[in-house]
């Protein structure tokens, strides 16, 4: 049918296999109700803009992911691109996306053998609160904001990260950031998973009821969509499986007791933002119609903060391609546009070089200029929610909606009693949920193999000679120092108040109470990430995954 | 009757990045091969180990968090000091300038980022029937 009409294919589809009709017209959202469905930015439901004026008021921060070697050589780094104009909050104030490495990540000190050769490789290298202390003693933790992305253990590092923040002089109530807490990700997406499902979320829900009382501005979850794209499924199952974890959260902390109109209004996300122009900028905005109705239908919030979905993106990496490397800046500012015009609050956009070794310097510079000339030249920002209102995207916008929620209940159907807690544990118990993605990225593959997908540089258009550009390397001294230092700190410490401090931890992880309290007191007294983890693990256990490794010293 | 050809497949390093692993290692395992999925987080001690008592052809790594360049030397070490000559392909994140090094200590195949999954099945067969 569609070759009668002279067109290049039979069929047109999104990336998530979405089939795009030749065009759209009044008809196709004859249903549409402006006041019930879309509503003016910065009212219900939201799908416009969670807020009036949007970039007219603050333009999104530019907040790159970055972190290597030591504290003191991601400080370097992290200065040198706020000089650039990024690391910037909305009123230009430090803000900061900090990657870890992979010892961290999985809990082990820098001077742990199995660490040796990953020391501030791919992040900065955290062992106790002293590194904090290190990173953050430049910058106000009160006015800029730190957004910690760590897939381990997240409440021992967010305890470090309180530790610092006391000794710099800094109240509770005034820490502004978050943390990336979220172990259904970790361990569906990053594939980390250092204690039970059951511990974990037990920790996670700790955190969040801690940061509940005590501390207003930090968002104790920034869930972490963005994982579940970038492992390989499509931008449905990023916002279902993004929605229904931060759902199964909302669920854990209701359950304790909280008041959902106390913590839900402080839980952010992170998401991604993919190549697929149309598809990505419908999905923000069907993320935050959905995620508005879910808060105010399903748990009953009244506080109209609760039922904000607010974002942080980075642009998505698999989009990227090794081979001719320096087209992936087109990439990154096309998928930029679509996070910009979907309506985000944050963005990182990913380095060209990414797909090859952490970035360059260089590399860090294209991507804050390329939205600076978003922000100030190009006027994608001078006017709220362009799309809004186009026959095709508000289409989108329903369709990406109808499926997520085709989604929640296949997640439902996971559980025994109809929450998505209880189905998502289920689901991830049984790796149903991995074997989703694993399936999904089988797809894709053979999808960019067969020519149906084109990937510019991969299977098209492809050139024999390749420029390769500078390689950033990070330099081993950094990794001997770091593990010099953890050593000296480990001498220098009263080790009675140590153990004293373990011992405590160990006690409190056996009752029902919140360990927050145990974690800070044990960060100050010098107790490292791995001592942390090593009583959780002596306390909750370890998963199969890790019997019989020769993980430890 | 020629047996199938045995590979083994593990991720070096605390890493959970394994979407690579399991796309290759489902292009094997259609490709007719047999395939040993290791798994996340190996040592070099243990993927040598495991290559000897499963009696694989071809040992596959995967790298993502650029440890490729200290931690290959250590696998080809370990091998040749157990006597065995196994031939050992990586795939992943590696730089295409540590691709001549990393040849030169012994490893057999560099595949990048945006390989064809063919491209990984024709060299094992050819390096198995060698």
């Amino acid at each position: 049918m569609a070759k009668e009409k002279g067109e290049r294919k039979e069929e047109f589809t999104t990336a998530s296999g979405i089939v795009l009709k030749r065009v759209y017209a009044p008809e196709d959202i004859k249903d549409l109700d402006y006041a019930r469905d879309l509503g003016s930015p910065g009212e219900y439901p939201y799908t416009r803009g969670p807020y009036p004026s949007m970039y007219r008021a603050y333009p999104w921060m530019i907040r790159q992911v970055m972190g290597y070697g030591t504290p003191e050589s991601s400080v370097e780094r992290w200065k040198a691109l706020m000089e650039r104009g990024g690391q910037a909050g909305y009123k230009q104030e430090p803000a900061t996306t900090l990657l870890f490495d992979m010892p961290t990540n999985y809990c082990y000190d820098s001077d742990n053998p199995i660490a040796f050769y990953q020391v501030g490789r791919v992040g900065v290298a955290v062992d106790h609160y002293k590194d904090i202390v290190d990173l953050m003693k430049d910058f106000p933790m009160d006015k800029g904001f730190t957004n910690l992305v760590v897939h381990g253990s997240p409440p021992i590092l967010t305890a470090m990260y309180i530790a610092a923040a006391q000794e710099l002089g800094y109240p509770l109530d005034k820490l502004r950031g978050s943390s990336k807490n979220d172990p259904y990700q970790s361990q569906i997406c990053e594939r980390i998973q250092l204690l039970p499902t059951k511990a974990e979320l037990r920790l996670c829900l700790d955190l969040l009821e801690y940061c509940a009382k005590y501390m207003p501005a930090w968002n104790p979850i920034s869930l972490e969509a963005y994982g579940y794209h970038s492992s390989g499924s499509n931008a449905i199952q990023e916002v279902a499986f993004g929605l229904a974890t931060a759902m199964a959260y909302i669920e854990g902390g209701i359950s304790r007791g909280l008041d959902v109109d106390v913590f839900a209004p402080r839980i952010s996300f992170f998401f991604s933002s993919g190549i697929d122009f149309l598809e990505e900028v419908a999905k923000f905005r069907a993320a935050r119609r959905i995620w508005t109705k879910v808060m105010k239908e399903r748990f009953g919030a009244k506080n109209p903060r609760s039922l904000l979905f607010r974002t942080y993106v980075c642009t998505l990496p698999p989009d990227y391609t090794a081979q001719q490397p320096y087209i992936n800046i087109v990439r990154g500012t096309i998928q930029a546009m679509a996070a910009i015009l979907g309506g985000i609050q944050a963005m990182s956009v990913t380095p060209y070089d990414e797909v090859l070794a952490i970035p360059t310097l260089d590399a860090h510079t294209m991507s804050i200029r390329a939205q600076q000339i978003l922000v100030e030249e190009s006027g994608i920002g001078n006017t709220v929610d362009p799309l809004g209102g186009s026959y095709c995207i508000e289409w989108l916008t329903n369709e990406i909606e109808d499926k997520v929620r085709e989604y929640f209940k296949k997640i439902e159907s996971w559980g025994n009693d109809g929450t998505v807690l209880s189905g998502l544990t289920a689901g991830v118990e049984k790796g149903l949920v991995q074997s989703e993605i694993n399936e999904a990225v089988i797809k894709r593959q053979r999808a960019i193999e067969g020519g149906e997908r084109v990937m510019v540089g991969v299977n098209k258009y492809t050139v024999e000679e390749e420029i390769s550009p500078q390689i950033f390397r990070v330099d081993p001294v950094y990794r001997k120092e770091k593990i010099e230092k953890l050593k000296k700190f480990k001498e220098e410490r009263d080790k009675q108040e140590v153990s004293r401090a373990l011992k405590e931890l160990a006690q409190v992880c056996r009752t029902n109470e919140n360990v927050m309290p145990e974690l800070i007191e044990a960060a100050k007294k010098r107790v490292t990430l791995e001592e942390a983890m090593n009583v959780f693990r002596d306390v909750f256990g370890v998963p199969e995954f890790w019997k019989g490794r020769r993980m430890t010293k | 009757m020629q047996r199938k050809p045995r590979i083994l497949m593990a991720n070096i390093g605390l890493d959970g990045h394994e979407m690579g692993a399991i796309v290759v290692s489902t292009a094997l395992r259609d490709a007719g091969m047999e395939v040993i999925y290791l798994g996340l987080c190996q040592t070099p001690e243990n993927i040598v180990e495991t290559a000897i008592q499963e009696d694989v052809d071809v040992v596959g790594i995967s790298s993502m968090s650029g440890v490729h360049d200290e931690v290959m030397p250590i696998i080809v070490n370990l091998l040749k000091e157990k006597g065995v000559n196994i031939p050992i392909i990586i795939g992943g994140i590696i730089p295409k300038e540590d691709i001549p090094q990393l040849k030169q200590v012994g490893v057999k195949g560099v595949f990048s980022p945006g390989t064809p999954t063919k491209q990984i099945i024709e060299f094992i067969q050819s390096i198995v029937e060698e």
